[in-house]
């Protein structure tokens, strides 16, 4: 097994049969279908999330001319569903930024067919992400006070909060997110501008591409600046999960205040991420019938990302538990013994069943690659991690320092609403970017065809041979044009 | 194993062993005059050749689960390293000695310090007293000698196991190319890692954190176990870089196997750094009362210099040294800034467990060099003795390794 | 022939299609012994080795070395600005330069400065966008997104010659030889 993937075997990685030109067919007629034999499925699906995106739009026009008091979250609880979800988002986002770079730099080619959708689900969960801090600060109209620039009040942000460096990460994030995705789309845009049917697709794609028509120098440029790009998001999707900790951690709230927690809120954003991918693959595999490009193969990697990263969280539990014995504070011990005896008590003993123990299921290789048994522990995870940050932030600020200031936390109507809406939205976006756009990388995949079934010449794999080893040849034809 | 490699890793080993022992008979010397400090260099000292073996079994666990040629390449360093952890036993011994014999510095010198006999006379004390704090009775259970020996029995035990248990079917695996065999490690790996990764925390816990037992940081075992990998990440570079033209390093130890786990290095830099800092920023920004002390203690009084030492040569020069791809292929250049690294293990490691001995501020002992150069040597000594009880090589391995080298060059 | 190429040819060059990689790499390693130097390749997907037998060098690279220290010194300066110069303000005790907190802002600005320079350097570089070019208006171009690869020699070169240069491209056993007009 291990000498087999020693070898550049695609073989588990792609399905057989295929050529560069039915790759490049089978891929681009998803997007490329005529708008009139748009499947039924993806409308269905597309008009449910539409119902969702309106709601989204009802919660935040309320929200915007009523103020945040339609929220359930008051003191103690300052922070709630809208940090909740903020954390929730950001966290399934770092799996596609994961996916693409650390995979990329890893050279763990079975990345190839997902980083492209895995990417898209970066950027829009960011978008959901960004909506909820923003509309947090009450007054979303003035959020660019966040910035620092010049103004006429004569005021600056302060640099020693977290909150201004959570400005910083997530909008750096936001950025390279939606640049690594658009430049890695560049050639499959092309790719469709050459072969899209309708007039208004070729202008709009073509637009899109740039001008971009497979130079050899332009790819050497374009690998050099993916590669690139791929070693400054790595570190950047470390930080900006690490940032997003730091909210919690810098501050003294019992329960926010540990150092584990920025590999630890790292760790889980990668896992609450592969559970989405997962959540999102496994129907589009099914509908679309791509099996050939998101094989078993995949399925079971992406099983024992969600088992490790399951088990550094679980880590990251174990120690909070220890730690706060071992340190000897009673704010410390009042806070685990709270979080496991007190009123949110289910809460975290159904995130320690869906996060800890439901996961354990794939040190089992039959599990790893059930469809059913992968979307049960993916949903599982996705509800596990949104109610790790539930009891992290509600369970922590709920009893505050002094007694007096206690009190209890329950989400309104309108909670509910705009965390259903952005999850309607992100569908929304996301359908159309499976329609519209190239949703697995095709050049990319191509990279994995076996070169020698394209040319049905020089038998044997052709990965063996370094393109110099054909010097000799080059030689004798230039010699014989002489 | 041809002549010349035998004549070479012996000349090696006779090498380790003279520096081992000189450092040894200094260390005797030293025991007598000064007990205190003994045991206080000898702590820190160990941590590094603990580092070298207990990273050997990380780093094959690690290898087995994503699979890698920088693995296969440095698969019989880190097996010998491997074998080596039954040796840290014995090296630490004078530890559990002093676990055992020194509770009245420790629960006599103050009645805080239960278990932490090395912190007599230590400046937290004064820190324990400003605090009016006094540890639970079941912390001052956990912390008692017989209890930490105990605990360190256990780990040493499940290292002892894993690693046996890995060589065993790796062993199987090379000489009969059992595939079942090949599947047991990688069966073994995924269990064996995450019980690795958590007794090692609480062995940080146990022998390192608690030199100041009021302090705690859910980090520190992460940032131990970043070292440890580090320290054999460098330990292999500089290994192999001696040994890469000999039978049979020659035919896999090329640029880009140096390369490669060059590349491994410069990732474990950036997250010891990043683990660090993380751990320095999250006390910095809180400034509790319970945690602040601790880099307080060792940001004033001279160890300042070390703390800058330690961002510019355990992490800025090797950054920006090993960002450039150029260095890192280059198998002359790149054991350089391996030792650099190691040398800053040491550093690192004393700047995290030596403050506290030192009340009136940084004061380096004769015994803070003795230490590492004798355990350091002492354990080079027996690790190459380990490499050489076993074949360097089998025509499984070569064949994995020509498979992964064709992949390499694609 | 070299007198020939100082006058405006009437086309912008040949483009030569082959089937695979391999052959592709032969035919351009051929033309670059021949002496060529105006050529270009196209391929669906990267193909390594195309750009040491075309004889060029990509400094993408250090474009974005330069744009991640921009980002760090902008970064840090512009906290230390802010919190030490033109808006001192006392946090909680903390000193007015507070580089712990500084610095993970001055890590996002290096970070975003360098993937800007990354993206934007490499299409600057690339000359893109571009609304034209000539190698466009072959038909079977379109096929160079999908599974065809091209071998480009321009008029422009200066051993370019409307009718050696194509019996040299036919020589190298392409599928086809096409005439790229301006």
């Amino acid at each position: 097994m291990s000498e087999k993937a020693l070898h550049d075997d695609h073989s588990e990685l792609i399905g057989p049969g295929h050529t560069l030109g039915t790759i490049t067919d089978k891929i681009s007629e998803i997007a490329l279908i005529e708008p009139k034999k748009t499947p039924i499925g993806w409308l269905a699906v597309t008009g449910i999330a539409s119902l969702g995106v309106l709601m989204l739009g009802v919660t935040v026009v309320n929200l915007v001319f009523t103020g945040i008091g339609i929220w359930g979250n008051n003191v103690p609880v300052g922070w709630a569903f809208d940090i909740i979800n903020f954390v929730w988002w950001i966290g399934i986002g770092h799996a596609g930024t994961l996916i693409s770079a650390v995979l990329m730099l890893l050279r763990q080619e079975w990345r190839t067919s997902i980083n492209r959708f895995a990417e898209a689900m970066t950027i829009f969960a960011v978008m959901c992400a960004g909506m909820f801090p923003l509309l947090h600060t009450g007054r979303p109209w003035l959020a660019f006070w966040l910035m620092p620039y010049p103004n006429t009040m004569g005021m600056w942000p302060q640099f020693r909060s977290p909150l201004i460096w959570d400005v910083f990460a997530v909008s750096t994030y936001a950025t390279v997110s939606m640049l690594f995705w658009y430049m890695g789309m560049i050639p499959d845009l092309a790719t469709f501008r050459d072969h899209a049917k309708n007039k208004i697709s070729k202008v709009v794609y073509g637009l899109l591409a740039m001008g971009w028509r497979g130079a050899a120098r332009h790819w050497d440029r374009y690998e050099t600046a993916s590669l690139l790009l791929a070693g400054l998001s790595t570190p950047l999707v470390l930080s900006v999960h690490s940032v997003v900790s730091f909210d919690f951690a810098a501050g003294l709230v019992p329960g926010w205040h540990t150092t584990v927690f920025p590999p630890y809120f790292v760790a889980g954003a990668i896992f609450a991420g592969f559970a989405m991918v997962l959540t999102l693959a496994l129907p589009i595999r099914a509908f679309y019938g791509l099996k050939d490009f998101i094989t078993d193969k995949h399925l079971d990697n992406m099983a024992k990302v969600l088992l490790a990263t399951g088990l550094i969280v679980t880590y990251g539990y174990a120690l909070e538990l220890f730690i706060a014995w071992y340190s000897g504070s009673p704010y410390e011990a009042y806070m685990i013994t709270n979080r496991m005896s007190g009123p949110y008590n289910h809460l975290y003993w159904s995130l320690i069943l869906c996060n800890c123990t439901i996961p354990q299921l794939f040190w089992i290789k039959r599990f790893r690659t059930n469809v059913w048994m992968l979307f049960f522990v993916s949903m599982s995870v996705n509800i596990g991690m949104w109610l790790e940050r539930f009891v992290i932030i509600v369970q922590s600020l709920h009893r505050d320092f002094l007694p007096s200031s206690w009190g209890m936390y329950s989400p309104t109507i309108w909670d509910w609403g705009m965390y259903i809406g952005t999850i309607g939205f992100f569908l929304f976006m996301f359908m159309h970017f499976i329609r519209l756009l190239p949703m697995i990388a095709i050049f990319e995949v191509k990279l994995l065809v076996p070169r020698s079934g394209v040319t049905g010449k020089s038998g044997g794999p052709s990965h063996g041979k370094k393109p110099g080893s054909h010097g000799p040849d080059a030689h004798t034809a230039g010699a014989g044009s002489h | 194993m041809n002549d010349q490699t035998r004549a070479k890793l012996d000349g090696m080993q006779r090498l380790a062993l003279f520096v081992g022992v000189a450092g040894l008979i200094g260390l005797v010397i030293g025991f007598t005059q000064n007990p205190h400090q003994f045991f206080q260099s000898y702590l820190f000292a160990f941590f590094i050749p603990l580092g070298f073996a207990l990273g050997s079994l990380g780093m094959t666990m690690i290898n087995y689960l994503t699979g890698g040629f920088w693995g296969l390449g440095a698969r019989r360093i880190f097996q010998a390293g491997i074998r080596t952890i039954p040796f840290m036993v014995l090296l630490f011994l004078p530890l559990a000695y002093a676990m055992l014999t020194h509770p009245e510095a420790a629960a006599g010198g103050d009645g805080h310090g239960a278990g932490s006999w090395w912190l007599y006379p230590g400046t937290d004390h004064a820190f324990a007293e400003a605090n009016r704090k006094v540890f639970s009775p079941e912390k001052e259970l956990w912390l008692s000698g017989p209890f930490m020996v105990g605990r360190a029995a256990f780990y040493f035990l499940s290292w002892i196991i894993t690693g046996f248990w890995i060589l065993k079917n790796a062993k199987k695996y090379d000489e009969t190319g059992d595939a079942k065999a090949d599947g047991m490690t990688r069966l073994i790996s995924g269990p064996g890692f995450l019980f690795f990764f958590l007794t090692m925390t609480f062995a940080a816990f146990d022998w390192a954190m608690s030199v100041q037992p009021l302090w705690f940081s859910t980090m520190y075992g992460v940032i131990f176990i970043v070292g440890q990998g580090l320290s054999t990440l460098a330990f292999a570079i500089i290994f192999l870089s001696r040994v890469k033209h000999l039978e049979p390093f020659k035919h896999f130890a090329k640029p880009n196997l140096f390369a490669d786990l060059a590349t491994l290095m410069f990732a474990t830099v950036m997250l010891w750094a990043y683990t660090s800092f993380s751990q320095f920023l999250i006390i910095w920004s809180a400034n509790l009362k319970e945690e602040a002390p601790w880099y307080v203690l060792r940001t004033s009084h001279g160890w300042q210099a070390i703390a800058i030492g330690l961002l510019v040569l355990h992490f800025a020069l090797p950054f920006f040294l090993l960002l450039m791809r150029r260095i890192k292929k280059d198998a002359s250049f790149v054991p350089f800034v391996a030792a650099l690294l190691i040398v800053m293990r040491f550093v690192d490691v004393y700047w995290q467990v030596a403050p506290p001995f030192q009340p009136d501020g940084l004061s380096v002992h004769w015994l803070d060099f003795a230490a590492p150069v004798a355990l350091t040597g002492i354990w080079v000594w027996y690790f190459i003795g380990r490499l050489k009880a076993h074949p360097l090589t089998s025509p499984r391995q070569e064949l994995q390794l020509e498979a992964a080298l064709g992949g390499a060059h694609h | 022939m070299s007198s020939a190429s100082e006058n405006i040819q009437p086309i912008y060059g040949y483009l030569a299609e082959y089937s695979d990689t391999e052959p592709l790499i032969a035919a351009a390693k051929a033309a670059r012994a021949e002496g060529f130097q105006m050529m270009e390749c196209y391929s669906p997907m990267p193909v390594h080795g195309l750009p040491e037998v075309l004889g060029y060098k990509n400094n993408v690279a250090l474009l974005v070395l330069v744009g991640g220290i921009t980002g760090m010194l902008v970064g840090f300066s512009l906290c230390y600005w802010v919190s030490v110069l033109q808006y001192p303000l006392n946090i909680g005790g903390r000193p007015f330069n507070s580089w712990p907190a500084f610095v993970v802002p001055m890590f996002e600005t290096t970070i975003l400065f360098a993937s800007l320079t990354a993206v934007f350097g490499m299409l600057a570089l690339n000359g893109l966008p571009q609304p034209y070019h000539p190698v466009f208006n072959v038909p079977r171009f379109d096929e160079a997104t999908r599974s065809r690869f091209f071998l480009l020699i321009a008029s422009s070169d200066p051993k370019f010659d409307m009718v050696k240069t194509r019996e040299f491209l036919t020589r190298l056993a392409p599928l086809s030889v096409d005439e790229v007009p301006h």
